[in-house]
């Protein structure tokens, strides 16, 4: 035998093993237990429920900005403040609530009160009824009489004594009305006799502090109030409501697959949960929550979107201090999308569809429109989330919520922080301004209905600036919905087919008559007499001539040479006759236009008179400005045509991806376009353009046009003036129908309407940069004749002039004397507004060595720039040395008016 | 020396057990402050991206208003002053 056997085993501390072994199994079992406790999440019906609900979604967090980097849109993060009524009043009394964020909010009382009626559930109605569960009348009288004993007070405070010593009276806030069963409703009392009654009630007197308290004096010392309360009267109201109940639950268990009945979502899911809580008697205990999810079916609730962050503090204080579940009010990361520079029609905006809360953010037809489905078609093929970057949400966790106001944060994973991609877009924003401040101009100068612009870069097919403006108030997107007809701006087109089908070459000789030039067929017979409109030539012109006079007989010699199916090919490569930019906006946005009357008319074959001649000087087509400007500057930007270019890059974690440009196609060649360009040059120098005002050197081509309206047209002022009208006094309006009552009738005693238009470009002064604009103003109605060369042709010279560098905001340019510093007009100079700003003499004080100033500031006189009453009054010469020029004083400014 | 073994293969369970625990609990109090760091930056983040769009709108509108140009002008236009707008015939 081992020695070791003998030896007694003894525990230092007296245990025996068996003892030492149950207390370690006990002590283990502790630790598993609160691990087990920290682990595992309890299943909450309330939370699920809540889930379910619909969550209103964010707009996209994405930015866009112009070709500089300017921000154009920007999305920044925010909070809403949302609520779920239902588990929100289960447990917190209205009044505490409704004080507590008034204090908050900075809302005025109109915008709190309907803040608080969102919340309550109330909407426009003065209380909620509960129609899902009709009372018979003996049901209605036992709550009657509930009523009047004061509820669940009744068995706590029976002698009915209120805190001051009065009687407490009925329980306020709940009470019974008349209720005629319908549909589902009618079905389930089918058996049982009438009249019927159901349950009203107002949230905010029936948990009132003061009501309860009136009721049960006891509840003031408790801490807990407001639930006790709630679940007393949901309890009482649980027994009182047992008929209504069990018809309900057979009604519903009837029923195939109540969940997919979306209309009455809530009432269904209530009912639901009802029937989870009566089927388990070990839930009896929250059987209020059955009687209140009927009561408050509501579990959301939007309540303010965007909070202001400078409340954000105030209520998450009291989201803690109030023991404020996440599951009743809760602060959801959302986005407020602004337009810092100003709204702009050419970006567009984020709308909204659907219900309150299933609501979806929608790009409105725009920028934003088109770089939505540009993302969306880069994330599906790289698989990447440029809409929506990490930014609000920072860090992402699982949180376990096991009771309201009880929040266990568990470490388990976190997403990198990323700021949301920024859309630069071909635009300028300083170019847009001026455009947009030029159209106005010409809307008022003009007296006309509606202005239009588009500026591009020849070259690239870049839109740098893209605005229009109504003298009435329509929903047209003008750039893609107003149609209209060319006229001598498509003779460009007309001149491009026929030299590239060799029909014709620059300097051959027509006779174009006296101003009423007769068409003739091959048998000598006239089929139709043409006018002429703008400035017209006589007698023999060559065919540049033509195009640089803008003569319609001219034209139509060469227009008819054409063979109408090369027409008809041609003008569709150029993107005529078929929708234009589908990303850009939606089809309703896009009409196709038409060349050629035949077209709309299954396709007849084209006749002489009718058909070719029109289309041959710029009528019968109608197109839209993005479809035309495309068109012209294939054309006369070497002979290929491709699609505007709207978006340049995207900028996404700190690196710039640039997006593909579409591929083009060859239309005419580049001699043919280059032959295009030297005829509207000649325009601009000899023909319709060269009364337009313009810089020394500049490299202008101009072609011109001034559409009459025909009789089954509608003057754009008639028609604006009659629409305005409508809206006024309601009357409704059937676009077809107002079209065919008001189409010839051109108002004020006039012949006719116009529309004026411009296609012109020109190249900077060391020819690196190529502009092209095509203007378009709707009926001027200015005295004077309507030519395209005086009512566009002035905002369109500008326009170029401002985008070439010529001009900055109008003005003569400003010299950049270094990074960071330039010279300013003194008149505008404000420190109050600008106090980061100083005038330059002080700037060149105390940076006098800085090299970039040398030769250049000491030459700089600060001389104010005289007022715009001076100015206006004759040309003044500002002090201005060596380009950097203090005082700006502008010519063209003076002369503009005479143009 | 069986019960020896067993002795200490229990407190060495316990031992595991109770750092287990540390660490869970640790976890725990560690998302509670990760909870509030998340909340305190997204709060921040908030209110920087407000006031950050607020100052361009506001420079936007000061920049309207001073008409400071960042000028793209040609240098020869620079060099020769305030451009003269004038018809081709005026110009020749």
């Amino acid at each position: 035998m081992s020695p070791l056997r003998e030896l007694p085993v003894r525990s230092r501390s007296g245990l025996r093993p068996g003892t030492a072994f149950v207390t370690l199994g006990i002590a283990l079992i502790v630790v598993v237990a609160r691990v087990a406790h920290l682990a595992i999440p309890e299943p909450q019906p309330a939370r699920a429920l809540r889930a379910a609900e619909p969550v209103a979604k964010a707009l996209p967090r994405y930015g866009l900005s112009d070709r500089h980097g300017a921000p154009l849109a920007i999305s920044h993060a925010t909070f809403a403040l949302e609520a779920s009524p239902y588990n929100l009043f289960l447990a917190h009394t209205p009044e505490v609530l409704e004080e507590r964020l008034g204090a908050a909010l900075d809302l005025n009382e109109r915008e709190f009160e309907a803040l608080w009626n969102r919340l309550l559930g109330l909407g426009n109605a003065d209380a909620l009824r509960v129609s899902r569960w009709p009372l018979t009348a003996e049901e209605a009288v036992a709550i009657g009489d509930w009523l009047a004993g004061g509820g669940p007070a009744a068995k706590v405070n029976p002698d009915r004594t209120a805190p001051d010593g009065a009687h407490a009276g009925i329980l306020r806030g709940l009470w019974i009305e008349p209720f005629e069963p319908r549909g589902e409703q009618l079905e389930r009392v089918a058996d049982l006799r009438g009249p019927f009654f159901q349950l009203a009630w107002r949230p905010d007197i029936l948990l009132a502090r003061v009501e309860r308290e009136a009721q049960w004096p006891a509840l003031a010392e408790r801490r807990n109030a407001a639930s006790t309360w709630v679940r007393a009267l949901g309890s009482d109201l649980h027994r009182l409501l047992a008929g209504p109940l069990e018809r309900e639950a057979r009604s519903v268990g009837a029923r195939a697959e109540p969940a997919d009945r979306a209309a009455d979502r809530a009432t269904t899911q209530a009912a639901v949960h009802c029937l989870a809580l009566g089927a388990d008697p070990a839930r009896a205990h929250r059987n209020h929550e059955c009687v209140f999810s009927g009561l408050l079916p509501k579990r959301f609730a939007p309540l303010l979107d965007p909070v202001p962050s400078a409340a954000v503090p105030a209520l998450r204080g009291i989201l803690q201090e109030e023991r404020i579940g996440p599951h009743a009010l809760w602060l959801r990361a959302s986005a407020t999308r602004v337009y810092p520079a100003g709204d702009m029609k050419a970006v567009g905006s984020w709308g909204w569809s659907g219900a309150p809360g299933e609501s979806e953010p929608v790009p409105m037809p725009g920028l934003e429109r088109l770089v939505n489905a540009e993302l969306a078609e880069l994330e599906a093929l790289g698989g990447v989330r440029l809409r929506e970057g990490i930014s609000a949400d920072i860090v992402r966790r699982t949180l376990l919520a096991r009771r309201p106001g009880l929040q266990r944060g568990y470490y388990l994973e976190h997403t990198e922080p990323s700021a949301p991609a920024v859309v630069e877009s071909t635009l300028d924003l300083e170019l847009m301004r001026f455009v947009g401040a030029r159209l106005e101009q010409t809307l008022a100068d003009s007296q006309a209905a509606s202005a239009m612009a588009i500026v591009l870069d020849l070259d690239t097919r870049e839109v740098l600036a893209l605005d229009w403006r109504d003298n009435y108030r329509t929903t047209l997107w003008a750039p893609l919905q107003r149609l209209y007809t060319p006229g001598s701006t498509w003779k460009l087109v007309t001149m491009a087919l026929a030299l590239e089908g060799g029909l014709i070459r620059p300097t051959d000789v027509l006779d174009v008559g006296a101003g009423q030039f007769r068409l003739r067929n091959d048998e000598g017979r006239v089929v139709r007499t043409i006018g002429e409109a703008e400035g017209y030539k006589t007698g023999r012109l060559t065919a540049a001539e033509c195009v640089a006079h803008s003569s319609n007989a001219g034209m139509v010699q060469i227009g008819t040479r054409i063979a109408p199916a090369v027409w008809k090919r041609t003008t569709r490569e150029l993107g005529y006759g078929i929708p234009t930019a589908p990303e850009l906006a939606g089809e309703f946005y896009n009409p196709p236009g038409q060349v050629g009357e035949a077209e709309g008319r299954g396709g007849r074959a084209w006749s002489l008179g009718r058909n070719l001649a029109s289309v041959s000087f710029g009528d019968s087509i109608s197109l839209n400005l993005l479809q035309h400007a495309a068109g012209l500057a294939a054309l006369v930007g070497g002979g290929e045509w491709r699609p505007l270019v709207f978006t340049r890059a995207v900028h996404t974690g700190g690196k710039r991806f640039d997006l593909p440009r579409p591929a083009g196609r060859r239309i005419v060649s580049a001699r043919t376009s280059a032959t295009l360009v030297d005829m509207c040059r000649l325009g601009a120098e000899e023909g319709t353009g060269k009364s337009l005002l313009r810089p020394a050197d500049f490299h202008l081509g101009t072609k011109t046009g001034t559409t009459e309206k025909l009789r089954n047209d509608v003057c754009s002022h008639v028609w604006g003036a009659a629409y305005e009208a409508a809206l006024e006094s309601g009357a409704p309006w059937n676009d077809a129908a107002e079209y065919a009552r008001y189409r010839g009738r051109w108002g004020d005693g006039r012949r006719s309407c116009y529309v004026s238009s411009i296609a012109a470009f020109a190249r900077s002064a060391d020819g690196s940069r190529r502009l092209f604009t095509l203007v378009v103003v709707d009926d001027p109605h200015a005295k004077g004749r309507p030519f395209g060369s005086r009512h566009a042709g002035p905002a369109a010279v500008d326009i170029l002039a401002e985008g070439l560098g010529y001009t900055v905001g109008g003005d003569a340019p400003l010299a950049t004397l270094a990074d960071g510093l330039w010279p300013m007009r003194l008149d505008t100079l404000n420190p109050s507004v600008a106090p980061w700003l100083e005038p330059v003499e002080q700037s060149y004080a105390r940076f006098a060595d800085f090299e970039g100033f040398r030769g250049h500031v000491p030459a700089i006189q600060a001389t104010p720039v005289p007022s715009a009453a001076a100015r206006a009054a004759g040309p003044i010469v500002g002090g201005s040395v060596r380009g950097a020029t203090l005082a700006a004083p502008v010519g063209r400014q003076i002369s503009g008016g005479v143009r | 020396m069986r019960n020896a073994l067993l002795a200490v293969c229990m407190l060495a369970g316990l031992a595991l057990g109770l750092c287990v625990a540390f660490v869970a609990n640790h976890n725990h109090a560690l998302g509670e402050e990760v909870l509030r760091i998340e909340r305190s930056n997204q709060d921040l983040v908030v209110a920087i991206e407000e006031l950050d769009a607020a100052i361009w709108q506001r420079g936007f509108e000061l920049d309207a208003r001073t008409s400071i140009s960042k000028t793209n002008a040609v240098p020869a236009a620079l060099e020769r002053g305030p451009v003269q707008f004038a018809a081709p015939e005026v110009v020749q």
